[in-house]
């Protein structure tokens, strides 16, 4: 009797944190998207409460009336392209870096490595003038070519960590079975390495699709904005639009979850690889 | 399936890693159709010459021929060679058949041929049942089998077992003992198998290829291994439990040779052809042809008994010497009680004590 009640309290009290802990996670995606549904005038009466009149016309009102669809075509554009040509640069510079030995293999890797502490700020005036003196301000390719450079030493430095954990017999047994090294690669590294390109995926596409600073500076033309820049159209000098905001964000949301939803599985085994056995 | 078996040579094949030099100019012929295992203790290079043969590993000196053939310059695939791996290697998003077709799907085979070979294979080795299984979905002795069924549908000329059973548990290892003896009295191809297990090197080769630091200590059928060893190293290698070695010095008792061992009476030994008679030498007597007699020229203590069953392993000690008597009489003696052993002087290996080569015929 007295460990059940030993039991239930230490339910209670896990299962009362962990309640606590996802209302407190979820918080701000429920202000978002219940801000998203009010107008100015009841946004000032009550910031956390449930809309009376839920105004779903913000919705059409950002992503036709005010032309934003083309912002969210930019990031969707912007995002998938960099996390395309991310994971194919990432996933043959890993292999090579896994799989062969060659002169200097060490070296270029700590290089890559070193990539990983650079700050997209401090990048910023260098990448401008680079890119001013290229002609290439205010071009798709100019937007993509630095978010990929960002983004390439993650990319090497997971996938080579995952490649490097394919036992060495694989690749020993498809050598013998006749393979090519990019049949090696297309037939055995990449589909062994599913969740581990999954993972990346996910993670790529987020952080371009979220990413600011760079579009900022280098993406001025409206027609080339992504969504994320073009929310600071919602912040006057004396305005702010809180209900446009959070509908672009709500907006911004989705697709990163529905991302999410279709990998979870493979994402979850690429985060957690080699934690167990 | 089946392919004409090839013959394998082995010239003068030297290896290193950085500094350590793991084969030492090994030489090595291999008939057609033969199973001959490489057994070694770890470290000897026994795994990386069979991966020189494979393709995986490259020599830095020496040849590799099949038949007629010079195959090291060639990539592995070029090489028509099979390998079963001790960790299976199978590919784990592809299911049996795929496993198995893999080879023939990259040489272009045509489809209704990978479906027979592949069906064959499966035939051979009972995997019929298993063939749209995912690897994660077979047990450890199934994905063996599944290893093999791959190595077998390519037909190739030479087959490469590298400690193919170490992952399995011992029931099951002698399972497949007998299903890869099956295997290849069917199948008849030439075969190189890696292990350290001596029962398995006993049990399953024409010939035992006895490897150590690289260098190759003797060739022999299990039995000659087993009833000749070579040298002292193999001596005490092969055999379970291991050979027992009784330093003393060569003398000779009237007409007879004996060894004097300090603190026990002379060690009366074989008459055949003996390189020497006096000096320094070493005796080596497998704990099985020790017997425990009233007039035994050693004397000891009983330190241990250990009784199995089927036999009786008893541990004895003199001085700082240490004998094993492997018997499958139900003996009486218990821990400090003193016993005499001896061996029947046809039984006992003679070494020399200080380059441990064999002495006696």
């Amino acid at each position: 009797m007295r460990n059940q009640l030993k039991r239930l309290a230490s339910a209670i009290g896990t299962h009362g944190f962990l309640i606590i802990f996802v209302l407190i996670s979820l918080f701000p995606v429920y202000l978002m998207f219940v801000t998203s549904l009010k107008s100015q005038a009841e946004l000032i009466q009550n910031v956390f409460a449930l809309p009376h009149d839920a105004k779903w016309d913000n919705y059409p009102l950002i992503v036709i009336q005010r032309g934003y669809y083309r912002a969210v075509i930019n990031s969707l554009l912007f995002a998938g392209s960099v996390t395309i040509i991310t994971i194919a640069l990432s996933l043959l510079a890993a292999y090579a870096f896994a799989v062969f030995d060659f002169v200097g293999r060490q070296l270029l890797f700590v290089l890559v490595l070193v990539g990983l502490m650079v700050s997209e700020v401090s990048i910023l005036i260098p990448v401008y003038q680079l890119l001013k003196s290229a002609n290439l301000l205010n071009t798709f390719v100019g937007l993509v070519l630095p978010q990929i450079a960002l983004g390439l030493s993650f990319g090497i430095f997971l996938m080579t960590t995952f490649f490097r954990e394919v036992p060495k017999d694989l690749v020993d047994a498809a050598r013998l079975d006749g393979c090519t090294d990019l049949q090696l690669l297309m037939k055995v590294m990449i589909p062994v390495g599913l969740p581990a390109i999954s993972a990346l995926a996910v993670i790529e596409f987020l952080w371009t699709w979220n990413s600011f600073f760079l579009p900022l500076v280098i993406a001025t033309k409206q027609e080339l904005m992504p969504l994320a820049v073009s929310i600071i159209d919602f912040m006057g000098r004396f305005t702010f639009n809180y209900e446009l905001v959070a509908t672009t964000c709500v907006i911004m949301f989705v697709p990163i979850l529905i991302l999410y939803i279709l990998t979870q599985r493979s994402f979850r085994r690429g985060v957690t690889m080699g934690a167990v056995k | 399936m089946k392919q004409a078996a090839e013959s394998v040579s082995i010239r003068g094949v030297e290896k290193s890693f950085g500094r350590t030099k793991v084969l030492k100019g090994v030489d090595l012929a291999i008939e057609r159709e033969e199973f001959v295992i490489l057994l070694g203790p770890s470290g000897c290079g026994k795994t990386t010459l069979l991966r020189i043969v494979a393709g995986l590993e490259r020599a830095e000196a020496g040849e590799i021929w099949i038949s007629d053939r010079r195959v090291d310059p060639l990539e592995p695939k070029e090489r028509n060679v099979a390998m079963v791996f001790q960790s299976y290697a199978l590919y784990p998003h592809m299911n049996v058949f795929n496993n198995q077709s893999f080879s023939l799907r990259l040489r272009h085979t045509p489809k209704d041929e990978i479906r027979a070979r592949v069906h064959q294979a499966a035939k051979t080795l009972g995997l019929e049942q298993l063939l749209e299984r995912y690897p994660r979905e077979l047990s450890g002795g199934q994905r063996q089998r599944v290893s093999m069924g791959r190595a077998i549908v390519r037909s190739p000329k030479v087959f490469l077992f590298d400690e193919p059973l170490s992952n399995l548990d011992a029931q099951l290892r002698v399972h497949m003992r007998g299903e890869i003896k099956e295997l290849h009295h069917h199948l008849n191809t030439t075969s190189i198998y890696v292990t350290h297990d001596q029962v398995e090197a006993m049990t399953m080769g024409d010939r035992i290829v006895v490897m150590n630091g690289g260098i190759i200590e003797q060739i022999g059928s299990p039995l000659e291994v087993f009833d000749k060893p070579k040298n002292r190293f193999v001596a005490g290698f092969v055999g379970s439990p291991a050979m027992n070695f009784i330093d003393g010095e060569l003398a000779t008792n009237g007409s007879r040779l004996v060894l004097r061992v300090p603190g026990q009476a002379p060690v009366p030994l074989g008459e055949a052809g003996t390189r020497r008679t006096s000096g320094p030498a070493t005796i080596g007597i497998r704990p099985h042809h020790l017997r425990i007699v009233g007039d035994g020229p050693l004397r000891g203590t009983v330190k241990d008994v250990q009784p199995t069953g089927v036999e009786t392993i008893l541990l004895c000690r003199w001085a700082d010497s240490e004998i094993l008597i492997q018997t499958t009489d139900r003996v009486l003696v218990s821990a400090g009680e003193d016993i005499n052993v001896s061996a029947d002087p046809a039984d006992i290996h003679l070494f020399d004590s200080e380059t441990g080569e064999r002495l006696d015929a």
